[in-house]
């Protein structure tokens, strides 16, 4: 494990986080959204897998467990949908709201965004899953 | 005022039991009056709502207006009566099951816990069936009283029996409750009951008629159904006689008296319930005769008793609604006391045998007392409740003709028979049985209770009268047949013995154990076929698949040929390079005999695809091909290195197969999805999509046309794509831990 692997892993990450951070954020207007941003961060990880292997990385990211991100993730996207289906347009059909913020303009909201957040969350959260459960080693005294 | 004190019938019940589940078991006493409590404000409700019968007065909150779906109460004649007669023999039970528990489930407090809970929500569930105003909420309730009666007729869960009587209670109405939910599917949503107008379109009348049919002949265990309510007897009494004669199997009754004014005309209808009653008064005559038991003779009555109300609903139509709301009305009232007294029989005595019974009559005075004015009330005997009702249910039957109103004479007899039988055997018969404990007062006075009001019904008939809307007219012929039945049924008395033994050994007939094994092995042949199916092995399925597409493909061809291209775009030629370049990974796939040579052959085929998009003005495409790519090859290289450490499991050697077979179907199924990509990409649509979307996107005042589809337009698709995707997830993390346990 050189020095340059591991700045490069972590600064990997960042860049990662930040990407698909603007991808959420910015769905509506640019190229990208909450799968793109979920797959972007999930490269991230998998980038740490590479470098530190599995072992590391679990100790890294007990945090938020990955199945609690998709559970929160098909949570959210179930909760987003339901505001439609209230004002009677149907399951899904988004909402948005804008927020006066005085001198500062704006604030557009929209469930769309929470939706995009919901796919985000799943979609990272499966792909962490899928990399962490197929890099771990299963043999007698692994970390499987 | 009417409709919010049925939202009262409904809610108190239900937060009473909720309430007495919360309460801690030391607490039973509050328990206790909790539930007597809620059941008297519910007794009282129910009686107050009754007052909404004539204007059918409804209450309704919107719950999904988009649907047309709304959350309510419609309190009409139907409706009121039965919600008030669930009330009323809700009462009586709880008010007998504190002795009677007491000493049956001594020593297990948190089963009379439950038992109280579940009487309470059951109560609730089926008062709100009741006045559901329509099919979709009469569904929600029906379920919910499902719950409530297995916890119920499984109460003693350390008895197989008990087990075994429960699954089976549930999955026979829980098949019937299905149906009823495909009834309501096909009746769409803003179908009310009581409707002039919205009579269902007649192409879905058969459909409806059959599944109506199926869904109200399990709840009300009618033949060929039957065979789970003889096992329910298995509860103890007080269940009985709350769900197994008055609430949870005339839900059935109620869904026919709902759809009746509907599918009058359908004679498929009609016919389906003349033949359901038919085979139920059938096989209760038998099977009532032949019960060694005092609780299976009463649950084989009220399939007959119930098999009356199918056959005039059947034979008589709408018209024939009051008669059968009448008759249901005398029906609960007496075959509840009845399961009551059959209770404090075995209470007193501690046996259930009809033949082990005997001489009661002198040290249970009081008890003889009720049994003889109930029976007498089921029977349809004059002065009683159940002689008007009975005689209105044989005036449809002899309006039809007259082997109908024969028909049904003689089912009156059986009847009248083995309710002789119910009171002769255990009060008057030679053999002696001793009594161990005396049902007091407080078990005693709901029996005598329910009989005083079957009495009084039957001399003061207006009140239900005017609330069925049934009008019985005094007939010279009605009275001398029902003379005629009650005449055989007596005189069966003289041969009792013999008629016994001769109904014993039809037994086996009636008892409708044949039809549920059938309904098992059905079942059985459909799961062998799936296994067959599903046979674990992935090249199969996958060859399957391919083989479909490839024949799919052929068929649609061969049908439309128009569809099939002819000429193909131009292509440039960096597009050609790319092109050239993925044909050329695709085949290293398929000749490479290393799996790391494969996947990578795979990911510069996939990369390939993405500088196809690149290369075609849509490089965000390409983008999100490139990231998917880049995590899929990193995840085929950890499963492949994986695979290596997972011995080949011996018992799943590949069968030996021709060469020729592998490379035959897959390049079928590959030229199948050339062909289609190719009339996709060529076939010019007649209305392009594309332009919809991007003017939609402008108007949502976003920019991202991709993003726009995903989440907005095609939000619900998106949805189930990432449920799936978590679903993979979940089975590759059950593998992984699956092989991790086998190699450790």
């Amino acid at each position: 494990m050189s020095p340059l692997a591991i700045r490069t892993a972590q600064l990997t990450l960042a860049f990662a986080a930040l990407v698909a951070l603007s991808h959420v954020v910015f769905a509506e207007s640019w190229p990208g959204d909450g799968f793109t941003a979920g797959v972007i961060a999930a490269l991230g990880v998998t980038l740490q897998y590479v470098v530190f292997g599995p072992g590391r990385v679990v100790t890294r990211f007990r945090g938020a467990t990955r199945a609690r991100l998709v559970t929160m993730g098909l949570a959210t996207g179930f909760a987003s949908g339901m505001p439609g289906l209230w004002l009677g347009r149907g399951f899904l059909a988004h909402v948005t709201a804008e927020l006066p913020l005085g001198p500062f303009g704006a604030l557009h909201l929209s469930t769309a965004l929470l939706f995009d957040v919901a796919i985000f969350l799943v979609v990272f959260g499966v792909s962490t899953t899928l990399v962490h459960h197929l890099a771990a080693d299963p043999s007698p005294g692994g970390r499987g | 005022m009417a409709a919010w004190a049925a939202v009262i019938v409904v809610v108190v019940p239900f937060a009473g039991g909720l309430a007495a589940r919360a309460l801690p078991l030391r607490a039973m006493r509050a328990i206790r009056a909790l539930a007597l409590a809620c059941a008297a404000i519910a007794l009282a409700a129910a009686l107050f709502a009754c007052g909404g019968i004539g204007t059918n007065e409804t209450l309704a909150v919107p719950w999904i207006p988009a649907w047309g779906l709304s959350i309510g109460v419609r309190v009409d004649a139907a409706g009121a009566l039965f919600a008030l007669l669930v009330a009323a023999v809700g009462l009586a039970a709880l008010v007998y099951a504190g002795p009677y528990l007491a000493h049956h489930l001594h020593g297990r407090p948190e089963r009379e816990r439950t038992f109280y809970a579940a009487m309470l929500a059951f109560g609730g569930a089926v008062a709100g069936a009741a006045y559901a105003p329509g099919p979709l909420l009469l569904y929600v309730f029906w379920e919910l009283a499902g719950i409530p009666s297995y916890l119920l007729i499984g109460l003693d869960h350390d008895d197989p029996e008990s087990r075994f009587a429960a699954r089976r209670a549930l999955i026979v109405t829980g098949a019937g409750g299905i149906a009823l939910l495909a009834v309501a599917i096909l009746l769409g949503p803003s179908f009310r009951f009581g409707a002039t107008g919205a009579i269902p379109p007649p192409e879905r009348a058969a459909p409806i008629a059959v599944l109506a049919l199926v869904a109200a002949a399990t709840k009300s265990a009618q033949f060929p159904f039957h065979a789970w309510l003889p096992r329910a007897m298995t509860a103890p009494t007080p269940v009985s006689a709350f769900l197994h004669s008055a609430a949870l199997v005339a839900l059935g009754v109620l869904l026919v008296l709902r759809l009746s004014p509907f599918l009058d005309g359908v004679l498929l209808w009609r016919a389906g319930l003349v033949a359901i009653g038919a085979g139920s008064m059938a096989v209760a005559s038998v099977g009532a005769l032949a019960a060694p038991r005092l609780k299976g003779l009463l649950a084989f009555s009220t399939i007959g008793q119930y098999g009356y109300l199918f056959w005039t609903a059947g034979v008589g139509g709408a018209a024939a609604n009051g008669a059968v709301l009448a008759f249901f009305v005398a029906h609960a009232l007496a075959k509840s006391g009845l399961f009551l007294v059959a209770g404090a029989i075995t209470h007193a005595t501690d046996r259930a045998d009809l033949a082990a019974l005997g001489g009661l009559a002198r040290r249970m005075p009081g008890w003889l007392v009720a049994a003889a004015m109930l029976a007498a009330t089921a029977a349809g005997v004059p002065a009683t409740v159940g002689f008007a009702a009975k005689e209105g249910l044989l005036a449809v039957s002899r309006g039809a003709g007259p082997l109908p109103a024969l028909a049904f004479t003689a089912a009156s007899a059986f009847a009248a028979a083995y309710l002789i039988r119910f009171v002769a055997r255990p009060f008057f018969s030679a053999t002696r049985a001793d009594i161990a404990r005396r049902p007091g007062w407080p078990m005693l006075v709901p029996a005598l209770g329910l009989s005083a009001a079957a009495l009084v019904l039957g001399l003061f008939p207006a009140p239900l009268e005017l609330a069925a809307g049934f009008h019985p007219t005094a007939d010279w012929r009605d009275a001398l047949l029902t003379a005629a039945a009650l005449a055989m049924g007596a005189a069966s008395l003289l041969v009792l013995p013999r008629i016994e033994r001769a109904a014993a050994r039809m037994r086996s007939w009636v008892d409708g154990e044949a039809a549920f094994d059938a309904a098992r092995g059905g079942g059985r042949a459909v799961a062998s076929m799936a296994i067959r199916l599903q046979s674990g092995d992935l090249r199969r399925y996958i060859a399957v698949t391919g083989i479909a597409t490839a024949a799919l493909t052929v068929t649609i061809a061969l049908a439309e040929p128009a569809r099939v291209p002819g000429a193909l775009p131009p292509v440039s030629v960096a597009e050609a390079a790319v092109l050239a370049l993925t044909v050329a990974a695709a085949l290293m796939i398929a000749v490479s005999r290393r799996r790391v040579i494969a996947i990578v052959a795979q990911a510069a085929s996939g990369y390939a695809f993405a500088a196809l998009f690149a290369v075609s003005n849509a490089p965000d495409v390409a983008l999100v091909i490139v990231h998917v790519e880049t995590l899929a090859t990193v995840l085929f290289v950890l499963a492949a290195a994986r695979l290596r450490r997972i011995p080949a499991l011996p018992s799943r050697a590949p069968p030996a197969q021709p060469r020729w077979r592998t490379p035959l179907i897959a390049g079928s199924a590959g030229l199948a999805g050339f062909l289609l990509a190719i009339a996709a990409l060529t076939a010019a649509p007649r209305r392009p999509i594309a332009s919809h979307y991007f003017e939609a996107t402008r108007q949502m005042g976003a920019h991202d046309v991709v993003a726009a589809i995903l989440v907005s337009f095609r939000g619900l698709d998106t949805f189930g794509e990432i449920t799936v995707f978590a679903l993979s997830a979940t089975a590759v993390v059950a593998f992984s831990r699956i092989y991790a346990r086998g190699t450790a």
